[in-house]
């Protein structure tokens, strides 16, 4: 008999609406959304050896989705995200140095070809597609979830390389709590951070505010000094930052509705490259964003349905004082998504998705204000015909403003080998797109309207594996073999001028294996943790039909690593915890013919910590060791990152749930 | 000699035989060549220097580094010459490398200029030019270090000594050949040129020919520019044919009789024509040729720079445009300078 485990009911869906005309209409008339992948598995066989958690429904998605553990986003609470992704993830982060711009790139391709999205929400920035994952500090999230490759297509728009997803759920029920944090660190590092919420039966506020502030004077070595590898400082790296995000959110009994809000705001020094000379050019940059959205979802007998209205403000700004030269940037953003859902029967429903996004961006380099208009839909249809199996199919339709998009597709399914879910595989086959950016199209000079999107071709195979056993140890082992094939990659090409100019200019073959393992073993009073995730991917050059005699034809993409791996281990016991997290980055070519690369880098982080309650105070302390080997490395050539570094994370909770707990104990 | 004697002689030798084993083979070898500027990828701090052998037919990469042990910097831009001296230009990391031309050895840097381009040279000074600044900096050829600044009034790019007066062009967004007098050290005058006046040279008969751009967006259409130095007036202005154009890197042979320059390949001209050729004297093909030198043996040695990400190619023709030879050089190999014994 097949059982319904509310572990793979959607999230966003997981509601009921009594008003199911009412979605009906706003699905007729409002583009509309709703999570095609989480709901795949929402009929199918009851696994009672698997812990009923978030993660089991990521696993029987037909293709890579990946959920980084609480723990860990915790210890790097006091960090950017940038920092967090290096360590705990697969994902290929490349930085300007600490602080610096980050992007992060996943299985080959670029930065921008990762979208990020924060409650639902596309934060990419119109203008250049990227999202600065340094900007984003870990402590503004509560979960992280990764899809690798472009095969969801529950979004807007297809991003090719992969998805990273930032979320602030609500925690009803969790009482009322406050807390205020200190973090200080090497180099006068300092980051305070406050936060109050209140998780009622049917309601949730949330607020946080936080302050970033470092000199990032820090020492590094210039190997190619004039007169010999020297220790200099590095310069002009200042950072301030600040943020205050809110959430509220309110649930009825078969519906649910979240409003979140997110400034933030920072003012950076760009140190310059070190090119035999440490480089100043008094570069400054101020990053300030709004973004805000509201989210509604229910769930009425067959028929579910959610609507996600928000929208973000950017504004950027680049001063150079060598040069005189100096960058105005704004964008802003306006989506409104819908979906709606029907299960046809107990084994198969269908979802229909729709959205609209208008993107405006304005810079000095822009003949004007420019703007696009995006609307997709998709639909989806989702089966388990069999008890152990599990199938999807999903197409979707973009429709912008001066461009012709290819439609799109997922087709994947999952099998349990074992019947208790032990073993899974599952494999999945995609076309999926990435629209240029409002850069790459509008830029004086280099823009080129007549671009194509790029589009990518691929499928993916893997083998999970997932064991909880009664004494409360999960061990955890997937495999993955991917493959792909992208076409009209954008470049920026040098022109005849010297100028550089946006084409549609080559192709590019991804292959790549992915190995992520994982355990949680009681060991008496210990609970050990530990994940070990690995990945090699040959991202090369297929074609090119830029110049002649063109040495990247078969050459990997610059910055993208080969091999990478990280591995994370800690231990707590009662009140103390430890641990370690390490990533370790094979050489990084920096040309296109691969003639030139960084080394291969590793680096290694410690940290230990103390967390004492006193009924309903807590207090909580932790202590961090950063490269602890004290590596020399580049993400980016002549961008030094620092070599060991310390800090100290002071934090004092409140919770008058806590006390609860204890006063029933 | 007793044994431990003998023993601790021999280890003497040979210790002395190891700390005198470095490789005195020179990097390169003597005789004609050129010396190529590789300016390497923008921000990498990758320049380097190549010297390509017209008696062997072969190329010597990394001779900077390779001496060194250490890389030359960001965007070798331009070389000047003085004796056996060279004075490397490194733009983007704001130093000038004094080197032995036949070692690489360097003798020392100079720090601290702001985005330095070009070098001349007069007396014991240079002069150098800034893409940044309104000051040409100058340049203690013996001390290797700044001496003082020449205040131009505007950014720089090309510079010309001629009849004791710099001529300095205002390429970035200019239109102008600024000159001063070097013994005072003032500001004489500013020749109207068209837009981006981007190279410059004397011919044979002392005439300064400079070639604009017409400006990076195509503002207008370019054209080559005929100046006197001696009276500064404007002599001649051979227009180019539409605004498109894209010409660069004007040169002259060494008799100072035919200008080179590129522009959908290399075209080639007498002094004494009045308009532009219309023929492509090699054309460029698939290639994006980017810098140009004629040798004093009317050799042609043009550069590939391809997609600015990957080692470019360096090529030679003879006097007849015919190809003799292509060899990978560095990263966006670009200035080159005529070597000869």
């Amino acid at each position: 008999m097949i059982k319904r485990s509310s572990a793979y009911i959607i999230r966003a869906l997981s509601s009921r609406l009594p008003l199911s005309a009412v979605a009906v209409l706003l699905f007729l008339f409002l583009p509309a959304r709703a999570t095609g992948q989480d709901s795949f598995t929402e009929d199918t066989v009851n696994i009672s050896a698997v812990t009923v958690t978030a993660r089991a429904a990521s696993r029987l998605s037909p293709y890579t989705v990946v959920r980084i553990e609480p723990d860990i986003i915790s210890v790097h609470d006091g960090n950017d995200l940038a920092t967090l992704l290096r360590t705990a993830s697969l994902l290929y982060v490349k930085r300007y140095g600490n602080h610096g711009l980050a992007s992060v790139s996943v299985r080959g391709m670029s930065g921008s070809h990762t979208m990020v999205t924060w409650n639902g929400l596309t934060i990419n920035t119109p203008g250049n597609g990227y999202s600065d994952f340094s900007d984003i500090p870990v402590m503004a999230v509560t979960s992280v979830r990764i899809t690798s490759g472009g095969s969801d297509l529950d979004d807007l728009t297809g991003y090719i390389g992969g998805k990273v997803e930032l979320d602030t759920d609500p925690r009803f029920n969790s009482g009322s709590e406050a807390s205020v944090s200190l973090s200080a660190g090497s180099y006068n590092d300092y980051t305070p951070a406050v936060s109050v919420s209140f998780g009622g039966e049917h309601t949730y506020m949330r607020l946080g505010a936080w302050v970033g502030m470092a000199k990032n004077n820090f020492r590094f070595i210039n190997t190619d000094a004039p007169g010999g590898a020297v220790s200099e400082r590095r310069s002009n790296a200042a950072l301030a930052s600040g943020g205050i995000m809110s959430d509220l959110a309110y649930r009825m009994k078969e519906s649910q509705v979240s409003l979140h809000l997110w400034y933030n705001d920072s003012d950076r020094e760009l140190p310059g490259p070190v090119t035999t000379v440490q480089q100043n050019f008094g570069e400054r940059q101020t990053d300030r964003s709004f973004r805000g959205i509201v989210k509604y979802s229910s769930e009425h007998g067959r028929l579910m349905a959610d609507i996600t209205a928000g929208g973000s403000f950017d504004v950027n700004r680049y001063y150079n004082q060598a040069s005189s030269i100096n960058g105005d940037n704004s964008s802003s953003v306006a989506t409104v998504r819908a979906g709606l859902g029907y299960r046809i029967t107990e084994k198969s429903s269908l979802q229909i998705l729709a959205g609209n996004s208008f993107e405006k961006a304005n810079a000095l380099s822009y003949d004007g204000e420019e703007q696009r208009n995006i609307f997709s839909m998709s639909l989806a249809g989702k089966s388990n015909p069999l008890p152990r199996l599990n199938l999807l199919v999903q197409v979707r339709q973009t429709v912008t403003t001066g461009l012709k998009v290819a439609p799109e597709f997922t087709a994947g399914a999952s099998w349990m080998l074992s019947g208790n879910g032990e073993h899974l595989i599952k494999a999945s086959l995609s076309r999926n797109n990435k629209l240029p950016c409002i850069n790459d199209l509008y830029w004086i000079p280099g823009g080129n309207p007549d671009l194509s999107p790029e589009s990518s071709m691929g499928g993916e195979a893997s083998w999970s594996f997932l064991r909880v056993t009664p004494a409360g140890a999960r061990h955890s082992l997937d495999l993955t073999l991917h493959a792909s094939a992208v076409s009209n990659l954008i470049q920026w090409m040098p022109g005849e001028t010297g100028l550089w100019y946006a084409e549609n200019v080559r192709d590019v073959n991804i292959t790549g294996a992915e190995v992520r393992a994982g355990t949680e073993l009681p060991v008496r009073n210990w609970k050990l943790q530990g994940s070990l995730n690995y990945a090699f991917t040959r991202s090369v050059t297929a074609e090119s039909d830029f110049v002649a005699n063109d040495r990247s034809v078969g050459r990997q993409l610059i910055y993208a690593p080969l091999n990478h791996a990280n591995l994370n281990a800690s231990a707590t016991r009662k009140w103390f915890s430890s641990g370690m997290s390490a990533a370790w980055e094979s050489r990084r070519y920096t040309t296109s013919d691969n003639s030139e690369w960084l080394p291969s880098a590793f680096i290694a982080d410690l940290f230990a910590g103390a967390d004492f309650r006193t009924g309903a105070v807590g207090f909580k302390t932790e202590f961090i060791v950063s490269n602890v080997l004290g590596t020399a490395t580049e993400s980016v050539r002549n961008y030094p990152m620092p070599l060991r570094t310390f800090k100290i994370k002071l934090t004092l909770t409140w919770s008058d749930n806590q006390k609860k707990h204890e006063t029933t104990d | 000699m007793k044994l431990p004697i003998k023993i601790s002689v021999i280890l003497a030798l040979l210790f002395t035989a190891a700390c005198e084993s470095h490789d005195d083979t020179p990097l390169y070898p003597d005789g004609d060549g050129f010396l190529i500027l590789n300016e390497g990828k923008y921000l990498d701090g990758n320049g380097s220097v190549s010297f390509y052998s017209t008696e062997t037919n072969e190329i010597y990469n990394d001779l900077f580094s390779a001496a060194n042990n250490r890389a030359l910097g960001d965007i070798p831009s331009f070389l000047a010459v003085d004796g056996d001296r060279g004075f490397i230009v490194v733009n983007n990391s704001g130093t000038i490398e004094a080197v032995n031309l036949r070692t690489m050895e360097s003798l020392g840097t100079i720090t601290g200029l702001d985005s330095p381009r070009q070098m001349v040279i007069s007396g014991r000074k240079g002069y150098v030019s800034s893409l940044n600044s309104d000051k040409v900096t100058v340049v203690d050829l013996d001390k290797i270090e700044i001496s003082g600044h020449l205040d131009v009034g505007s950014t720089s790019e090309a510079v010309v000594i001629a009849g004791g007066r710099l001529f300095s062009a205002h390429w970035s967004g200019g239109s102008s050949i600024v000159v001063i007098d070097l013994t005072s050290g003032n500001a004489i005058t500013s020749i109207a040129t068209g837009l981006e006046p981007e190279s410059m040279l004397l011919d044979k008969n002392g005439k300064l020919w400079v070639l604009c751009t017409g400006g990076w967006m195509g503002e207008e259409i370019p054209r080559i520019v005929r100046i006197n130095p001696v009276t500064l007036e404007k002599e001649a202005d051979l227009f180019f044919r539409t605004v498109d154009d894209n010409p660069s890197s004007l040169n002259a042979n060494a008799a100072g009789d035919t200008l080179y320059y590129l522009d959908e390949g290399v075209r080639r001209m007498p002094v004494t024509a009045a308009v532009l050729p219309t023929e492509v004297f090699i054309p460029e093909a698939e290639r994006r040729f980017y810098r140009l030198l004629v040798s004093s043996g009317g050799l042609i040695a043009v550069t590939d720079a391809k997609d600015y990400m990957q080692k470019g190619d360096f090529l030679v023709y003879d006097r007849r445009g015919q190809l003799i030879d292509t060899e990978q050089a560095g990263i966006i190999p670009g200035f080159m300078l005529h070597m000869q014994d």
